[in-house]
């Protein structure tokens, strides 16, 4: 009796296991944007020149800041998932764990090419110190999944989320903030940290770009496919070769979740 | 759950019609089965939706030879209507190619990205004006200009426009730089948040940083790698 209804039990768990087979792909980031730059003209005034960057700048910006010349040497893919908990951060110093400030956060940036091979490169990590560092953030209040999206802090970030949803398709306007920069010190711009990306005050660093200002993102299924999308744009602050620049530019992320 | 609900309660029911043999022996089989048809799912079903990892994994950008769109619209009509979750799946695959053309440096690869720019679906004609912007080259300004002239959707057109606009500035260029340890890194910042930390205790921080103290550096000088 009692060994038939084990039997019964591990059934069951099997077609529960065999009904549920959801997994998450990630999927790439992107970036472009221009960069306002001060100069002088022939006469001597200021004056402004406008460039941009898109994607392959922004890895070449990371392959100097990681010192991984695959990135650039190879086809690589950044990319971004918002629904990954960062355990880094947590357990590092500054995390909550080890009484530190960094509570636990969703969002991770990683990339990978033909060198890295099956593996993944996470763009943030911990010194050897056990020191939390970060090349890239995103931060905003993801209202699908209330999750906290990268160091997004009610006390300094926008909060508010304006929905538009049908049977199959959800989405969701608010506001967020991209981070890119070259001293992975310089992480957690929200928490009163704007300066890292000028150089109010002492700081500096040779590259870094914020794009602050309306997001859109959402998910739509399509049979049992969950796709994830958002799109960000704005303007912010950055830094070009140390030198102070306005940004302005766009970014987009997409993630896709089968539910078989 | 049901499931489970409904197994126990079957459970006690069988062992008073059948013998418990003869139950041990029946549950064997359908675990089998059940375990059979879990590792042809696990073989053969998915094999649609690889992990990024390996999607990721390409050839290197020089050496890639781009193949064409995919037709996904501009086939004619017929009988068998695609369902939505194939016309997603189609869109997904096209846009998938165009970010991968777009980190690419060869014509044919362009060609292919322009040729998208007319497609029926927006969101593909969407992901080709960002994947025009992402491949970088002034070539495809008349291109995007000639397309802009042609559509009726005004957000389109600002978007072609503005992408050929894009094209025509200069690009940032990343200078090589000295290379700084994490160690060093993490001392410069660690020496910035002190001297943030004192002006805020001395109270002397100011809203207009050409008020501050001679510790903030000139807006415009190029950084102290060293610092």
């Amino acid at each position: 009796m009692k060994l038939t209804k084990i039997l019964m039990c591990a059934l069951a768990m099997g077609a529960v296991t065999f009904a549920t087979n959801v997994y998450a792909v990630p999927g790439p980031v992107t970036v472009s944007g221009t960069a306002l730059v001060q100069t002088n003209n022939a006469h001597g005034y200021d004056a402004v020149k406008q460039i941009k960057f898109n994607q392959k700048i922004l890895l070449q910006v990371l392959a100097q800041a990681t010192g991984d010349s695959s990135i650039t040497n190879h086809k690589t893919t950044v990319y971004y998932d918002p629904g990954a908990e960062n355990y880094t951060a947590y357990y590092s110093n500054e995390g909550v764990y080890n009484s530190g400030s960094l509570p636990i956060f969703y969002g991770e940036f990683f990339y990978s090419n033909s060198v890295t091979g099956p593996d993944v490169v996470y763009l943030d990590g911990t010194t050897g110190d056990n020191d939390y560092y970060s090349y890239i953030e995103f931060d905003y209040y993801n209202r699908l999944n209330d999750d906290i999206e990268g160091f997004w802090t009610g006390d300094t970030g926008a909060y508010n989320n304006i929905i538009a949803a049908s049977s199959n398709k959800k989405t969701v306007n608010g506001n967020g903030l991209l981070y890119i920069h070259s001293n992975p010190s310089y992480y957690d711009l929200p928490a009163g940290n704007y300066y890292f990306a000028n150089r109010w005050d002492g700081f500096n660093q040779q590259y870094a770009f914020v794009i602050s200002g309306p997001l859109k993102y959402g998910g739509s299924l399509s049979g049992s496919t969950l796709r994830t999308t958002g799109a960000l744009s704005g303007s912010g602050d950055g830094l070009y070769q140390g030198r102070p620049v306005v940004v302005s530019g766009k970014s987009s992320f997409s993630a896709k979740e089968n539910n078989d | 759950m049901p499931v489970l609900d409904f197994l126990f309660i079957l459970g006690p029911a069988l062992n008073k019609i059948m013998r418990p043999k003869f139950v041990f022996a029946l549950l064997l089989l359908a675990l089998l089965a059940l375990g059979a048809a879990f590792f042809l799912k696990q073989h053969f079903g998915s094999a649609a939706t690889p992990p990024p990892v390996t999607e990721s994994v390409t050839p290197a950008p020089v050496a890639s030879v781009a193949p064409p769109p995919a037709p996904i619209s501009a086939a004619p009509a017929t009988t068998n209507a695609p369902t939505p979750e194939q016309r997603e799946a189609a869109i997904d695959a096209e846009t998938g190619r165009l970010q991968d053309w777009s980190m690419n440096e060869d014509p044919a690869s362009l060609s292919n990205i322009l040729a998208d720019l007319t497609n029926p679906e927006k969101e593909i004609r969407d992901a080709a004006i960002e994947a025009t912007k992402q491949f970088g080259s002034s070539n495809a300004i008349p291109t995007l200009k000639e397309v802009a002239a042609n559509t009726t959707d005004t957000q389109e057109q600002i978007d072609l426009l503005e992408a050929a606009n894009f094209l025509s500035l200069p690009s940032l260029v990343v200078t090589p730089q000295p290379a700084q340890t994490m160690e060093q890194m993490k001392a410069a910042a660690q020496q910035a948040r002190q001297a943030h930390q004192n002006r805020l205790q001395k109270g002397a921080q100011s809203q207009n940083p050409s008020s501050a103290t001679q510790s903030s550096p000139d807006q415009n000088a190029p950084a102290d790698p060293n610092q």
